[in-house]
């Protein structure tokens, strides 16, 4: 994990040291920890993460363990020299790539998948197994699937039964076509028939000897015990593959021999397409993808490029784009952040939901649009409704569909002063430039900050003839919180113009004075200023550390877990970040470059693993 | 949304018929019933942020012993004012304070960890080290009941945190989902039997097929993958056990609750107040009708609240959390954060425990009902001194009706004994084994 060393900021704190329990290594297994904790205001402390294995950058293991730090630290920052991005990426080595733990399934993917299998949409998150999102202090930026438990395994057989029952009257669309209503005996080749075309979309990849032979002994049974008719033994064949460990994992393992590169191992065309698949489109591959793999065209970076590019270009992947923007600063969380009535009475779920909306509409149209990654920290061209109109003081605005709108330049200006940041970040009651500085600082810098000491006093309460940046500064002054918040507050402040739903204003509510929205933030190894937000994004979008650690947020994504801690990821970020940067910050040339790296091509075998 | 055609409850019930009904099946005489040979149950409800001292603990004043008709109990318990009879509180000996300290925390170490509790309060393991209690009867009323049903796990807070624990490290998944919950335990109570056959067949034909592919799948698999399909096989046959199980309904009447929490989910607090008490409906409706015996309900998850307001009491901000932070200005909005919680929530259970007639008492007398929390007052995530309350004599086992004093610090782990004793396990220890012993000879009838 990719940190960056405080103590040259003079912070007290110390990472990864007592009970901060920094986040973990990229080992393979699938822990479910879930760090947890206080913090004044971020609520972010102890990790507890209760992982027996060491997890996909499942953070702290256990209770007061200490955290690593790290492939790779930062330097110290220093001051009046030249700019350092303290993001290293070294070792770096070309013939590395690191692990793919089996994962099952996200909730996400599993609705997708049925949509594109079945045709089915009548499920929803609630339905299936969901996954760990935490927000806590130096948490997976991104969604993680968690073991299968007794809760999951009932869900997902809820599921399949139901998707059965659907299925019932479309069988036809799953059989041959000459086998709609086959003749008893012509039954069992319709069976056999079924297995073999399906059974490969189900599972995403040709199916061994044995499962053909297993399928078949369960058609039988489903035949006999179970005294079905021909359709119905197939729908039973249905709800039982959509248990699997064929559909349910991501292990689309090609038949015949792993194909061995040195100490790691080359992914085969199927596994490939599944991963691209996946990462772009969040579902299962099309038929031009499975045509790709089945004439082994995904065994070359070129034909990987020629998908990636296809894919890119297809409206699916707009969800993609905008899933990662959503997880990433966790406007998905939304709905859980309640805000005080009385303060903010326009507040409701039709707002919060028109934020999220806009939220992930903009970052599509900026990576589909322009593509440029400044333009994400300074465009001005969004999508809103009318409730989320007058939170912008936007005019103009009716009726229930989202419009086409410029939101005003001087007071607005890329994803970080859209409403549903602001509105994340902010406290029930107002403005919070600690989660706003913290979630600057940790996704959009990677830094790492320590867990919060225990017995640390409350931030005073709102108090007339106190401005908000008066009460923090306060705060800070307490011994024990300055380590931190000497980093996150001063960037967290330059966010002031913005209330706890995102309205600008330019007095402070309690001091009745102007706000002073100037600011620090540690970037590229120099303490940078900022008069307001709008400059702090300036900022953002000409740092290389913003660069690179954008570039690690979209390999992490792509891979769905933390980097290897032994650099075995280095080589790749460094190309994708090096696609990015020449390719003139245009974030598809990003994606694709994670798309065709190496440590997306191709893997460390796990420790135990029978290669075949 | 399942379908009622496979409710998995109108399987069990219906495979229950005739199945050796009343009041309990023989295998279930001992050690795991009472002596008039009704089943015991557990329930652990836990909370968050410790309690106000002077409005949960009786005052010094009152001294040990039984409570008079008199007693008005501390203003946080009002609620359970009408079942005074039926609590056991624990307070120490000459303070309003609790007497129970989380000693594996402390000597791991960390005393103000308040916000990492969760892995302690049901475990006796610093950090979720070992299998909780609600495993470890679970696994004795399987093993010496035949009941493979027992357990039942909810939670308020999806993705939280969890007190249940399978094993050292490995935390059981609540079910935060209400709607799902409800379906599963009580939709399609009226399925013919025929039917019900049939379903048992095929679902267990699927899980068969299912376990046999895992296996093969992780053959070959490194050593962490083959962890995680081991976790997902072992959630199939525990399916497949529940399949086979038969439930043991009480002699008191199974009536399933009214759905008020459809279309409300904790993802978000609009619902929460209904939802919370929807979730105590179930719970005791689930003990009530014997779909489950031992019930974890986890209502908050670490974050102590964060996020969580209280609109219906007029707390919208700030959120619990914080409120616990600011200590003794806090102490009235907390007051009145929790008198809700113990109504919406342990009264709810109470009360309709203690409506369900079992035998010559209720359910409720056949119930330990355990209430805790992760802290002790919570504006510092203190450790020493947490809240425990026991409701429901377990059938005979706890005195009630009683206040106990004790000395300070007691590890949990002795309480966690006793409760194990009371759900009929033969221990003499719960959870780190520095910390053997009990607590009979103070809290035994």
């Amino acid at each position: 994990m990719f940190s960056l060393a405080l103590a040259g900021l003079g912070c007290k704190g110390v990472i990864g040291t007592g009970d901060t329990g920094g986040p973990g290594g990229s080992g393979s297994g699938s822990g479910t920890g879930s760090g947890s904790g206080s913090g004044n205001s971020i609520g972010s402390t102890t990790g507890s993460g209760s992982a027996t294995g060491t997890g996909i950058g499942a953070n702290p293991g256990t209770g007061s363990s200490t955290g690593s730090t790290g492939g790779s630290t930062g330097t110290d920052a220093g001051t009046g020299s030249e700019p350092t991005n303290p993001l290293t990426l070294t070792p770096a080595s070309p013939t590395t790539a690191g692990l793919q733990p089996v994962q099952r399934l996200t909730s996400r993917e599993y609705l997708n998948t049925i949509r594109d299998l079945l045709a089915d949409t009548t499920l929803t998150v609630a339905d299936v197994p969901s996954e760990q999102d935490s927000t806590d202090n130096n948490a997976f930026p991104f969604r993680q699937p968690t073991a299968i438990e007794t809760v999951d395994a009932d869900n997902l057989e809820g599921a399949a039964e139901q998707l059965a029952t659907n299925l019932v009257s479309k069988i036809a669309t799953v059989l041959p076509a000459s086998c709609t209503a086959p003749a008893t005996t012509a039954e069992a080749g319709c069976a056999t028939q079924f297995i073999n075309t399906f059974g490969p979309k189900i599972y995403r990849r040709p199916l061994s000897a044995k499962e053909v032979t297993d399928l078949t002994t369960l058609y039988q049974t489903g035949r006999t015990t179970l005294a079905l008719t021909f359709t119905g033994a197939i729908d039973f064949l249905v709800e039982a593959m959509l248990q699997s460990p064929g559909f349910i994992y991501h292990w689309e393992k090609d038949p015949g021999t792993t194909i061995k590169s040195g100490s790691i191992v080359q992914l085969g065309n199927y596994q490939l397409a599944n991963r691209l698949s996946y990462f772009l489109w969040g579902s299962m591959p099309d038929t031009a993808l499975f045509a790709a793999a089945a004439a082994g065209q995904l065994s070359t970076v070129d034909g990987v490029q020629t998908q990636v590019t296809r894919m890119l270009a297809d409206p699916k992947a707009q969800d993609t784009m905008a899933d990662f923007f959503d997880d990433l600063l966790d406007v998905n969380t939304l709905p859980t952040r309640p805000k005080d009535a009385t303060v903010y009475p326009m507040y409701n779920a039709t707002l919060s939901t028109a934020m999220e909306t806009e939220f992930r509409s903009f970052g599509v149209s900026i990576v589909s649009g322009s593509g440029l990654f400044s333009d994400l920290f300074s465009s001005t061209s969004s999508s809103v409704t009318q409730p989320l109109a007058t939170v912008y003081g936007l005019t103009g605005v009716t009726g229930t569909a989202a419009k086409a709108v410029t939101l005003n330049a001087a007071q607005r200006g890329g994803i970080l002063t859209l409403a549903g940041f602001l509105t994340i970040t902010g406290e029930t009651n107002g403005s919070d430039p600690v989660r706003r500085g913290h979630d600057i600082y940790t996704r959009l810098l990677c830094g790492v900050l320590p867990n919060p000491p225990p017995s640390v006093p409350p931030v005073p309460a709102p108090t007339a003839g106190i401005s908000t940046r008066q009460r923090f500064i306060t705060h800070d002054q307490n011994a024990c919180t300055a380590g931190c918040h000497t980093v996150m507050d001063p960037i967290g402040f330059g966010f002031e113009n913005y209330d706890g739903i995102g309205q600008y204003r330019t007095i402070d509510p309690d001091a009745k004075t102007a706000i002073d929205a100037s600011g620090t933030i540690p970037l590229d190894g120099q303490i940078k200023t900022f008069t307001n937000a709008l400059q702090l994004g300036s900022l953002l979008a000409t740092s290389p550390q913003a660069q690179t650690c954008f570039s690690i947020e979209w390999m992490r994504y792509a891979l769905n877990r933390w980097e290897d801690t032994g650099g075995a990821d280095n080589y790749s970020i460094q190309s994708a970040l090096t696609a990015f940067q020449s390719g003139g910050l245009n974030i598809r040339s990003l994606i694709a470059a994670v798309a065709t790296s190496q440590t997306f091509r191709y893997r460390l075998p796990a420790t135990g693993e029978v290669l075949q | 949304m399942r379908s009622d055609r496979y409710s998995r409850r109108a399987l069990l019930k219906a495979m229950g018929i005739g199945a050796g009904f009343l009041p309990l099946l023989n295998a279930e005489r001992s050690p795991a019933a009472t002596a008039s040979g009704f089943p015991t149950r557990f329930i652990s409800i836990t909370w968050t942020n410790g309690a106000v001292p002077p409005n949960f603990y009786l005052p010094t004043s009152v001294s040990a012993g039984p409570l008079a008709t008199t007693t008005t109990l501390p203003s946080v318990l009002s609620s359970l004012q009408p079942y005074m009879s039926k609590l056991l509180l624990m307070r120490s000996a000459n303070t309003q304070t609790s007497p129970f300290n989380l000693s594996v925390m402390v000597d791991a170490g960390n005393t103000f960890g308040g916000h990492s509790a969760y892995g302690s309060i049901l475990t006796g393991f610093n950090a979720g080290g070992g299998p909780s209690l609600d495993t470890a009867i679970s696994s004795n009323l399987a093993s010496t009941a035949g009941v493979t049903n027992a357990q039942l796990n909810v939670g308020g807070r999806p993705g939280g945190s969890s007190t249940s624990y399978r094993a050292a490290g490995q935390k059981n998944t609540s079910q935060t989902n209400m709607s799902t919950l409800f379906s599963s335990l009580f939709a399609g109570q009226s399925m013919p039997v025929a039917q019900v056959n049939a379903l048992f067949q095929r679902r267990k034909s699927v899980l068969d097929f299912v376990s046999t592919e895992l296996t093969t799948f992780a053959a070959n698999l490194g050593t962490d993958d083959k962890i995680t399909v081991q976790n997902h096989l072992d959630s199939v046959r525990q399916l497949e056990s529940q399949l086979q199980s038969s439930s043991s309904p009480s002699t008191g009447t199974c009536t399933a609750p009214a759905n008020t929490g459809a279309g409300l989910s904790f993802s978000n607090n609009s619902g929460y107040n209904t939802l919370i008490t929807f979730m105590a409906d179930i719970v005791a409706a689930a003990v009530i009708c014997g779909k489950a015996r031992c019930v974890t309900m986890d209502l908050i998850d670490d974050g102590g609240g964060n996020s969580l307001n209280f609109p219906w009491l007029n707390i919208s901000s700030p959120d619990y959390h914080a409120i616990a932070h600011q200590g003794v200005s806090g102490y009235t909005q907390k007051t009145a954060i929790d008198q809700w919680f113990y109504k919406a929530c342990v009264a709810e259970v109470v009360t309709k425990l203690a409506a369900a007639p079992e035998g010559s008492g209720t359910v409720l007398d056949n119930t330990c009902i355990l209430v805790s929390s992760d802290m002790n007052i919570g504006n510092n995530h203190d450790v020493m001194g947490i809240p425990y309350l026991i409701i429901g004599s377990c059938g005979g086992f706890f005195k009630t009706g009683q206040l106990v004093t004790l000395p300070s610090a007691v590890p949990n782990n002795q309480l966690l004994t006793s409760i194990a004793h009371a759900m009929g396990l033969q221990v003499t220890g719960f959870g780190n084994t520095k910390y053997t012993g009990d607590l009979d000879s103070s809290l035994k009838a």
